[in-house]
């Protein structure tokens, strides 16, 4: 890991005038929110879309720009670049966690609604987690795009999924024409949806039914460690330049 | 100190060491963990069984909280964590009535029990969640429909004396 790269990740995103815009309506939003007494995980959703943004442009700019050749003639690893990239965005958005989850606790200190200390630690542990995951899948689709193609290919897998598992939930239930026949398919087959279903949940989980699950903490921190490895494999192989604009 | 003069640039491209390996102890974790699924003491509510809630209710001069609920519902799962894993509002539910949860299968089994059915058709329950608070004969002291955030559901269980 590269500390230089992950302290310049971190500054780039601090002076970045759309960071910081970005994070003051999120406050103002989260105080709002949080003195009319929205449940806390309202919050957090906004989180997701800034994970997006911050992420679509985590790795696959080197190639378009071409500054890979500089970034490589420095004393370190592509791995190690690629990692300390992820590593810096995700801290990025991290703090960004953690000013909402500041924000909706002074929210409710202003209005004198209580606070639930527990949910608001695993709405915000959740969130956390999956900016980790969401980061670490786009660092692996930006490794063998580039930047902005990494987030339509991650939204575009989750609209394709997601319509996939839901005609095929529904053509299970046909019995006549040839509806009927992949129907009849998938009711023998019930492995064919449910394979697509462990598919979905592992790169687009909902969150845990139970606050602080071990066993959902460690799917999501297992899964982008998978995606991260697979990022560097690709990374390392890929040649320079590649798709040089 | 490593200098750009010293720097292997044949190993530029390797991978570090220590990365598959934690990505394999995390895969092996996680298979591990698997196996013991967190279940136990996830709800701090005391559920208590359905056939027979109205026998302890009648006893003990509660009313009796019915959660219905189902697997597939987002909402429902939001009410678990907010209100019945939630230690101030666990506590009140179990010293002010006897909770009930029902759970709606028929998503998932095509049908329900018996007396999951004969719950869901008495108290005429269409969506979920539905909270329903009843006396130990039946019937309906208060209900509410959906979720709206753990302060409104803290607000029907203290509306309901």
């Amino acid at each position: 890991m590269s500390l230089v790269v992950i302290a310049e990740t971190l500054r780039r995103h601090f002076a970045h005038l759309g960071y910081v815009g970005a994070l003051l309506l999120l406050i103002v939003i989260v105080v709002t929110l949080a003195a009319i007494g929205a449940p806390s995980q309202a919050q957090y959703e906004m989180i997701a879309l800034f994970a997006l943004i911050a992420g679509c442009q985590l790795i696959g700019r080197e190639f378009s720009s071409g500054t890979l050749q500089l970034i490589l003639s420095k004393p370190i690893g592509r791995s190690t670049y690629l990692l300390s990239r992820a590593v810096g965005v995700v801290l990025a958005i991290w703090v960004a966690i953690g000013v909402v989850f500041g924000s909706d606790v002074v929210g409710r200190l202003i209005a004198g609604t209580p606070i639930a200390w527990r949910t608001a630690a695993a709405v915000a542990l959740v969130s956390a987690l999956k900016v980790l995951l969401v980061c670490s899948l786009l660092a692996f689709f930006g490794s063998f795009t580039r930047s902005y193609v990494n987030v339509g290919i991650y939204l575009g897998l989750q609209i394709l999924l997601s319509m996939l598992y839901g005609t095929l939930s529904m053509m299970k239930n046909a019995v006549s024409g040839e509806m009927g026949v992949i129907g009849a398919f998938l009711r023998k087959h019930p492995g064919v949806l449910e394979g697509m279903n462990a598919i979905t949940q592992n790169l687009f989980p909902d969150g845990p039914s139970i606050p602080f699950d071990r066993n959902w903490i460690l799917k999501m921190v297992c899964n982008a460690s998978v995606a991260l490895l697979l990022a560097c494999v690709v990374f390392s192989r890929r040649e320079v330049p590649y798709g040089a604009d | 100190m490593r200098t750009s003069l010293t720097f292997d640039r044949t190993k530029q491209r390797a991978l570090p060491i220590w990365l598959p390996i934690v990505v394999a102890l995390l895969i092996v974790a996680r298979i591990v963990a698997s196996k013991y699924p967190v279940t136990a003491d996830a709800d701090l509510v005391h559920w208590t069984d359905a056939g027979m809630a109205a026998r302890i209710a009648r006893g003990t001069h509660r009313p009796i909280l019915y959660e219905f609920s189902a697997e597939w519902c987002g909402p429902c799962h939001v009410l678990e964590r907010e209100v019945f894993m939630d230690a101030d509002l666990a506590a009140k539910i179990n010293n002010r009535y006897i909770a009930v949860k029902v759970v709606d299968r028929k998503s998932e089994d095509g049908h329900n029990t018996s007396t999951v059915q004969q719950l869901m058709d008495r108290y005429g329950v269409t969506g979920f969640p539905t909270v329903v608070i009843a006396e130990s004969d039946g019937s309906v002291r208060d209900r509410t429909v959906g979720y709206y955030g753990r302060d409104k559901f803290e607000q029907f269980i203290d509306r309901v004396r």
